[in-house]
């Protein structure tokens, strides 16, 4: 199996949509459309070199900023206190960090949600994954990861000997994998066993010698904790021979690297994650050879990779289309970029996330977000199908409470119940007003196809659509009623809609 | 009486093991049945299965502080004396173990020492692999309860009657639960498997809530997408086929099994009383749950609980001692509880980890991947006591122990003596069972 060329004229706004959900996190139809009039050269190179926006600002935000004491300092204050008070002031730190995490999760999901680079933060949100460090027991400082953040980001395209290289200099990962404590001598290996398994070879193709030797050339690549800053500790540095995946030589780290992206598994093991990524899931073999062939004739550089892949007919075939299962972060920015709503004042999308398996800035392992079907379990799914309600009524998933008539304490009817914990008031109806849309939305079946195609972008069943339609007839008695956009039930009626578009399984897929 | 309403109220109050909650009035009907239905066998074993994840140090778990090549090795991080819990001459436990002590002298805490298997593989991901799947020489994605559940619903509902579904506490199902028939759960929080509709009547809520079944009613093709569709708005969109049906299919069961097990789990975890004290941690409160369903008689066989953080590169002694504590605690409880509801005798927990850890320390005051360790078994029915002889620290396999024991041999004896299954079929090969269960 090979690539071939998407003939330029086949690009049409259905082929825009799903470039736009699998290169950045979805959008309208209108979004789909202005993608499709940029024809698709045009697109795929406004993904791939984005005119608009400088690239984001170099000084981090409030959020991320280093507390004004350095990390010695702040050590010997604690020191000096008396025990009571040291774990207070520990505990306080402490506190201030998590705040500020959580505080960079929303300055992320913001800029993901208006980027008008969206394939930057999708690779951004990729590399998260692929070269994961979680904030969680080890770094604890909102700082390194907003710089391995920005980092990601500016190495998004890049080659990839260049980002192994900027990664093992990156403090949060060196941290995060032992390597600023590994000492000539006695070197941990834990940095280097994933920098080989996870990161770029794949298990069987290296021995426990390289992991031994790769973890000798990478003693010494340490962190200033003071400033969280990469800083080579010389002293620390096995300067020593080592036999390294058959190299001999006294290799340093950017020598290991090197070595191990010119293997021919690097290639296929880092194409085999591009295509279950942006393409389908399992790629089959003969069609990650042809990847990787053509990753190597790239020389490793990530941009001419996927504007190969963004111009193929595979990319497009009946085979890619709704084949992947959307990650909770491309589900939840996606509703929002079809509901045209920013992201809520409330908690709701960093719990949500939290509940789908997806806590940015805390990946599970070193392995990453697994993805595709692990997305799915009995634990998140409901979440996801919900989550349509939450964002509707803009109560985090952690205060949303369910309606039950047979408790005592609520006697209230429904209506008031519902009403009393809606925090966002999402009017479709103001919202069409606003678009001049009001006249083409007068018939339930036009509403239905308006949202479904503003959601999903591909058609639904008769069958779904019919269930769909007779919803926009029912009125609050469950009785039929017409329908039209000067109904005062409008807002009502279109938000139990939105919730169920998003409680099938069609959309959890893209 | 109290109502716990919201995830955050109901966190609250199953972490200090009060949790109280209410019942959905919108469960689907149809789905309201299915769990009704589902009964259970009062008198069947349950297995709980305790993942220790990382790489627990067996070493420093079951120590032999009595061999200088273990000190020598271990020159910072050693352990002796300081409370060390003596078994005997060759052996003594990590004294964070102290609260699983009397369970030990009690005879219901087997050590099986250096387990492990062929070629041992150092990586975290493979390694639980082969430990999850139970195959470590051939490709195979069923882990080997999810081909035990389905060797038990073979041609039956697996939903139905015999209540094989699995249940894992957490936020993702082990590997060790794949399998074919896709019945088993994964449970964080039952007040997550419930749908809401959104309509301010209860009429449109009903309304809401028939499409909701039908878009999610397993065996049901029609609502995908289908393949070509002619669309007034979006012009004829020819080829589109909206996932494959298996994708469909897997999401309605997953959706369907939630829904059916969330009320009489909610129920089970709302009015269930726990009789011991749990420790304030994630696994504490697993056990606390997975005790309150197995005393209210939830029909399902295997539970799966986890603890991480036992990747300990540096600085490992302080960290690995409150890991062993958080272990200690939460399993003393969790017996204790069960005792106290009369269920001890029908439960047995088997604990592992993906490797033990190398035999030398490193450089940061903590241990690499390594090799062998040891698994535990806990009940009223096992051999208590040390099966096995002490880890052989002169005789090692680049740097690690080599096993004497293969893990399989421990998983034949659990299948053949607690689950009364034939092994070879699920382990996919003959292992002799270890003699660790009366």
């Amino acid at each position: 199996m090979a690539f071939s060329p998407l003939p330029a004229q086949e690009f049409d706004t259905p082929k825009a949509a799903h470039l736009l959900w699998r290169a950045g996190f979805g959008g309208t139809w209108a979004d789909a459309e202005e993608l499709a009039g940029r024809g698709l050269d045009g697109a795929i190179e406004w993904l791939l070199a984005p005119a608009v926006e400088k690239p984001g600002p170099l000084s981090p935000p409030e959020c991320a900023k280093l507390p004004e004491e350095d990390e010695a300092a702040f050590r010997a204050r604690l020191r000096s206190l008396p025990d009571g008070v040291r774990q207070k002031l520990a505990n306080e730190r402490r506190r201030e960090e998590n705040n500020k995490i959580e505080a960079l999760k929303r300055w992320w999901l913001e800029r993901m949600l208006t980027t008008r680079r969206p394939l930057e933060e999708k690779l951004t949100l990729f590399w998260h994954s692929h070269f994961a460090s979680s904030f969680a027991e080890k770094i604890e400082h909102a700082y390194p990861m907003w710089r391995q953040n920005e980092r990601f980001r500016r190495f998004a395209f890049g080659k990839f000997p260049d980002q192994l290289k900027a990664l093992i200099r990156d403090p949060a990962m060196l941290v995060w994998l032992d390597n600023a404590q590994s000492r000539s001598g006695r070197p941990n290996e834990n940095f280097a066993r994933e920098l080989m398994e996870l990161f770029s070879l794949g298990v069987g193709h290296y021995s426990e010698t390289d992991v031994k030797e790769s973890a000798r050339a990478l003693t010494g690549f340490g962190v200033d904790r003071d400033t969280w800053k990469f800083a080579f500790h010389k002293d620390a540095h096995d300067p020593g021979e080592k036999v390294f995946l058959g190299n001999t030589g006294d290799w340093t780290g950017d020598d290991i690297v090197q070595i191990i992206s010119e293997h021919p598994a690097a290639s296929r093991f880092m194409t085999r994650k591009f295509l279950e990524f942006f393409l389908w899931p399992n790629p089959e073999t003969p069609l990650v050879e042809e990847a990787a062939r053509i990753y190597r004739e790239v020389d490793l550089a990530l941009a001419p990779f996927l504007r190969h892949l963004f111009a193929s007919r595979e990319f497009y075939s009946p085979r890619a289309l709704a084949a992947t299962v959307k990650s909770p972060v491309v589900l939840t920015l996606g509703a929002l970029k079809s509901m045209r709503v920013p992201i809520p004042e409330s908690s709701t999308m960093i719990d949500a996330l939290r509940l789908m398996g997806q806590d940015l800035f805390f990946p599970p392992d070193v392995n990453g977000w697994p993805g595709g079907m692990a997305w799915i379990n009995s634990n998140v799914l409901l979440i996801r199908y919900n989550f349509g309600n939450f964002l509707i009524n803009g109560v985090s998933p952690d205060d949303f409470q369910m309606y039950d008539s047979k408790q005592p304490a609520q006697k209230q009817t429904r209506r008031t119940f519902i009403e009393k914990q809606r925090s966002v008031n999402w009017s479709p109806k103001a919202q069409i007003k606003a678009l001049g849309l009001e006249r083409k939305l007068n018939s339930p079946g036009e509403a239905v196809d308006f949202y479904v195609r503003d959601f999903l972008q591909r058609p639904i069943s008769p069958e779904f659509r019919r269930q769909l339609v007779a919803l926009l007839e029912t009125d609050a008695a469950g009785g039929r009623k017409s329908f039209s956009f000067d109904d005062n039930t409008f807002d009502e009626r279109i938000r139990g809609l939105v919730h169920l578009i998003m409680s099938s399984p069609d959309y959890q897929l893209c | 009486m109290q109502y716990f309403q919201t995830r955050r109220e109901f966190l609250a109050s199953s972490l200090k093991g009060a949790g109280l909650l209410a019942a959905s009035a919108f469960v689907p009907a149809f789905l309201a049945r299915t769990a009704a239905a589902a009964g259970a066998d009062k008198d069947a074993t349950v297995l709980v299965v305790l993942q220790l994840s990382g790489g627990n140090d067996g070493l420093n778990t079951v120590v032999p502080f009595t061999d200088d090549l273990y000190f020598k090795a271990r020159p910072t991080i050693a352990l002796n004396g300081n409370g060390l819990l003596k078994i005997n001459d060759q052996i003594a436990l990590n004294a964070a173990l102290k609260p699983l002590k009397n369970e030990f002298d009690q005879g219901r805490f087997a050590i099986i020492q250096n387990t492990g298997y062929p070629n041992p593989n150092r990586s975290h991901f493979r390694a639980m692999e082969i430990w999850h799947t139970g195959v470590n020489d051939q490709l195979e994605t069923n882990g080997w309860l999810g081909r035990y559940f389905d060797a038990q619903c073979s041609g039956a509902d697996p939903r139905g009657q015999q209540g094989e579904i699995g249940v894992s506490l957490g936020k993702v199902m082990p590997q060790s639960f794949r399998n074919r028939s896709n019945v088993a759960l994964s449970l964080d929080d039952p007040e997550t498997f419930q749908w809401n509709a959104s309509g301010e009547t209860v009429a449109l809520a009903k309304a809401q809530e028939a499409i909701f079944e039908k878009l999610n009613k397993p065996g049901m093709t029609a609502p995908m997408t289908p393949l070509a569709i002619e669309s007034k708005t979006m012009g004829t969109l020819g080829g589109i086929n909206g996932g494959s049906p298996e994708t469909a299919d897997f999401l309605r069961h997953t959706a369907m099994n939630a829904i059916a097990a969330g009320d009489r789990i909610r129920a089970l975890l709302g009015k269930g009383k726990n009789r011991a004290e749990y420790p304030y941690s994630r696994l504490g409160r697993e056990l606390s749950m997975i005790s309150k369903l197995i005393a209210g008689d939830f029909p399902t066989r295997v539970y799966y609980a986890s603890q991480g953080g036992f990747d300990t590169h540096a600085g490992q002694v302080g960290s690995h001692a409150r890991l062993l504590d958080d272990m200690s605690r939460s399993l003393a409880a969790f017996m204790a509880d069960l005792r106290s509801h009369k269920a001890s005798q029908r439960v047995l927990v088997l604990a592992f980890s993906e490797f033990g850890r190398r035999v030398a320390e490193n450089g940061s005051g903590g241990t690499d991947h390594g090799a062998a360790a040891p698994m535990f078994l806990f009940g009223d029915s096992v051999k208590g006591g040390i099966h096995g002889g002490p880890p052989d620290l002169k005789n090692l396999l680049d740097g690690d122990l080599r096993h004497q024991t293969d893990f399989r041999q421990v998983y034949a004896a659990v299948l053949e003596k607690w689950l009364k299954t034939d092994s070879a079929k699920v382990l996919k090969g003959n292992y002799s069972p270890v003699d660790v269960l009366a």
